[in-house]
């Protein structure tokens, strides 16, 4: 019956396991050829080889990192700054990122103005990111079963109580990172964030392109997004003043 | 009739001919009479026409037929009001409809003609003489001194808008105030939707609106004034039209609402004069003070200079006043602070920038003059500010310390600014190229992982239990065959009792293992209620009951049996096993 259950897992693992190798390869290789083409000066190749990757549903701040550093290079200040946000949302606190976005700021000449009204639950959970919190749940998932299944494969009785008290304690363990994991994600997509990547984007003070414009976003600002109607978003700048913009002008972070 | 009413009716019939005897007596006692709020009135403005019936009876009054109107039209639905008094044992009533009427055309009027009828008799009321002249052009309250352009007003004169500019005509970056002002006299249904003009090729600043509307005086009557102020500061030159203007107005809940236009706006917008060098875009008119946080310091160690650029204009796109490097300094870009207000349309502030300084060699020193380029747009050219200079005594420093205090000073610095030096930092060469999609958990290889370890436990807990089951059954069978040997011993030495016990107890265990019956209990009829819920056929079910039956004869009659009918019996019980190892059954299963 062991032997049996091993072949099964054996034959249901083998597929997904080469099927996973084979898109990470051109993946891998995707990304080579991109730094290749960045650290070559070819900026503009570069950029469709990371936007090919994003294209094709990888969300990864790596990605976004080196993306965001090819556009600086090209002077797309706006969308520079958008993907070192991006970067940053996944991997908040990472050096190089904070450092590049503050130069692209300061070139930018943007406000420092705080958008972030994270909430205390916010606050707590501001050092992990969704990946982190995800991977030690799963971990720990993984972890609780194979105890489970250990306890139950062993015939000594001492260690099956131990094994039955260290799966119950992972599994209390799992449940609360689940928890937490579920808190993260919440907090992250509850508000939005956008940045302007057009030169001089109008505020419009209704989704029109006949409304009247309560002033200009500057490239590579940082607005909050409040509402959405189709093809416009209801954004609130850094000062306050709150109004519409087209989609095409600005990138979600 | 009398004895017919009874006691608790009589009340009210004489409360009923209370009230019913004055009003026929009284009849001619009712007056009537018509009046107006005003008798000269011009085109476009509200009268009040009164329609009054008084007199000396109870109960409740006509109403009066429609007033005569002409060269007026009647608005909205009358107003009515009844009073009834009883003083000293008189009687009256009196009833007030009030008609809203607007003229129609010019000229002299007699209104309000009225009729009613009344206990057989018609009442009528006296027309009023009304003057209406031709309306005077509404202009703008004189408080006003803006170019006031595309005003607007209802047909009545009810709400009013106009829009203006502080100026017609300025220079590229100088602000001007554009003015949207509302005037109402009579209360509103609900707040007007204002639409502003678009405002492309202008920064807009929004100033706050003010939160009580102030009362003005048009043409002897008062008005609520209510504006909403933009602050534009012109991109480029050229000539501008600021597009009319909307608001939508609902001053009744049963009327259309009134929209209101403005015209168009023009605005001439100069180019500025060939620029400076070290011309940045401020426009207005500033003026510059500096100030250091210390007099004394030590080589190394850092100085903070705040250079405050205060005036009217555009305070908030000021870069910060430039300085000339010197090798006896190191500097760090600024950090700045802003305050601005507005004071009667002019915008004004302060701008203060923070350098942070390095003073590299000891010494009598300088620290650097700061200066700001601007254009003057009263004066129409461009002036130059500067700060004095202010001297700094510089100590030897002791290098560890002034570096520690120094690169703590600098870091606090950009902590608030960040370091225009800094560079950018590298791309990455490697990465896990993991999917950081939320989505992405819950499918494939990660989805796989989920749900694999669940699959296994339960697996492994299903092959468990059926092995348990099976190491039951053996058991069982083994046991059996055991107990049955000994059986067949107690046979041998004619010990039927024992025999009967041994042999019973050994297929009742067997029947209780292999079948799995938990709740089999002692006695023989619980262990076949137990049986029946099995699969078990019908005969082998049978066999077994008799069985049990013939061993508990055998166990207690008084009557022995010999070795034939002992041994008769074991087969039979061997059969029993021997069909149910066949059948090989399981507890629970259907029959």
């Amino acid at each position: 019956m062991k032997s049996l259950i091993l072949v099964v897992i054996f034959l249901l693992l083998a597929p997904a396991t080469s099927m996973g190798k084979n898109m990470g390869s051109s993946i891998e290789e995707l990304f080579s050829l991109s730094n290749m083409a960045h650290v070559d000066g070819r900026y503009e190749e570069a950029i469709r080889g990371y936007r090919n990757m994003e294209k094709k549903g990888l969300v990864n701040p790596d990605i976004y990192y080196n993306l965001a550093n090819s556009y600086t290079k090209t002077g797309k200040v706006g969308l520079a700054i958008l993907y070192y946000e991006k970067s940053l949302k996944l991997s908040p606190n990472a050096a190089d990122v904070e450092n590049n976005l503050a130069v692209m700021r300061e070139r930018i000449a943007a406000t420092s103005v705080n958008l972030d009204a994270r909430s205390p639950w916010g606050k707590l959970f501001s050092y992990t990111t969704f990946k982190g919190c995800a991977d030690f749940t799963i971990f720990v998932y993984l972890l609780t079963f194979c105890t489970l299944i250990v306890m139950l494969l062993k015939k000594n009785e001492k260690l099956r109580s131990r094994m039955r008290r260290a799966g119950v304690i992972l599994a209390v363990l799992s449940s609360l990172s689940f928890v937490i994991t579920l808190i993260n994600l919440y907090e992250q997509e509850k508000v939005s964030y956008a940045i302007v990547v057009g030169e001089g984007v109008n505020l419009y003070e209704a989704p029109l392109e006949q409304a009247a414009s309560s002033g200009i976003l500057t490239e590579g600002s940082k607005v909050k997004v409040v509402d959405d109607s189709k093809s416009w978003l209801k954004v609130s700048s850094a000062s306050g003043t709150v109004g519409w913009v087209q989609k095409k002008g600005v990138g979600i972070i | 009739m009398i004895n017919r009413i009874s006691k608790g009716q009589l009340p009210a019939i004489l409360i009923i001919l209370f009230f019913l005897l004055p009003s026929s007596a009284f009849g001619a006692l009712l007056n009537m009479e018509a009046y107006t709020d005003k008798t000269v009135v011009s085109m476009g403005d509200r009268l009040t026409l009164t329609i009054k019936i008084s007199g000396e009876v109870s109960g409740s009054l006509p109403d009066p037929t429609s007033p005569g109107h002409e060269g007026f039209d009647i608005i909205g639905v009358p107003y009515q009001s009844s009073s009834f008094s009883w003083v000293n044992g008189r009687v009256s009533s009196s009833k007030t409809v009030n008609f809203t009427l607007i003229p129609s055309s010019e000229g002299i009027f007699l209104i309000g003609q009225s009729e009613v009828s009344y206990g057989g008799e018609t009442i009528t009321s006296l027309p009023v003489e009304v003057t209406v002249e031709k309306k005077e052009e509404t202009t703008a309250p004189e408080e006003d001194k803006g170019i006031v352009q595309g005003m607007s007003a209802d047909p009545y004169g009810r709400v009013i808008v106009s829009t203006s500019l502080s100026k017609k005509q300025v220079y590229v970056g100088e602000p001007l105030v554009y003015t949207f002002s509302f005037f109402a006299k009579v209360r509103l249904w609900e707040n007007p939707e204002f639409s502003p003009p678009d405002f492309t090729d202008f920064w807009v600043e929004n100033l706050p609106a003010s939160k009580t509307p102030r009362e003005v005086i048009i043409k002897g009557e008062r008005y609520r004034r209510e504006d909403i102020k933009k602050v534009l500061f012109p991109a480029r030159e050229g000539d501008f039209t600021i597009d009319s203007t909307s608001i939508t107005v609902q001053l009744d809940p049963f009327a259309r609402p009134v929209v209101l236009v403005t015209d168009s706006i023009e605005l001439e917008v100069f180019p500025l004069p060939a620029e400076p060098e070290d011309f940045k875009g401020a426009v207005g008119n500033f003026t510059i003070e500096a100030s250091a946080d210390k007099k004394k310091v030590k080589a190394g160690e850092p100085v903070t200079v705040k250079v405050k650029l205060a005036g009217v204009g555009n305070i908030k796109g000021l870069h910060p006043p430039v300085y000339e490097e010197s090798e006896l300094f190191r500097g760090y870009e600024p950090k700045d602070s802003m305050e601005i207000s507005m004071l009667n349309d002019l915008i004004s502030g302060i701008k203060t920038f923070e350098y942070l300084f390095i003073p590299l060699k000891e010494g009598e020193v300088t620290l650097p003059v700061f200066s700001l380029t601007f254009f003057d747009t009263a004066e129409e050219e461009y002036k130059t500010v500067k700060t004095k200079g202010m001297a700094l005594t510089v100590l030897k420093g002791d290098e560890s310390q002034a570096g520690l205090a120094a690169s703590a000073q600098i870091s606090q610095h950009m902590s608030g600014n960040g370091d225009m030096k800094k560079r950018l930092r590298p791309i990455r060469m490697k990465s896990s190229l993991g999917n950081w999609r939320p989505a992405s958990y819950l499918k494939g290889l990660s989805l796989f992982l989920i749900i694999l370890p669940p699959v296994i436990f339960l697996a492994l807990l299903y092959s468990k239990g059926a092995s348990r089951r099976k190491h039951q059954e053996q058991k069982a069978s083994l046991g059996a065959a055991a107990a049955l040997k000994i059986a067949e011993e107690l046979m041998g030495e004619g010990k039927d009792k024992e025999f009967f016990a041994k042999t019973i107890t050994a297929l009742r265990d067997y029947l209780v293992h292999h079948f799995h019956l938990v709740h089999a209990g002692e006695s023989k009829d619980e262990l076949l209620e137990q049986l029946s819920k099995t699969n078990l056929p019908e005969t082998v079910l049978q066999r077994i009951k008799e069985a049990l039956e013939m061993a508990e004869v055998g166990r207690f009659a008084p009557t022995k049996y010999d070795e034939t009918e002992m041994a008769s019996f074991l087969v039979d019980v061997r059969a029993i096993l021997e069909d149910c190892e066949k059948l090989n059954l399981k507890k629970g299963g259907s029959k």
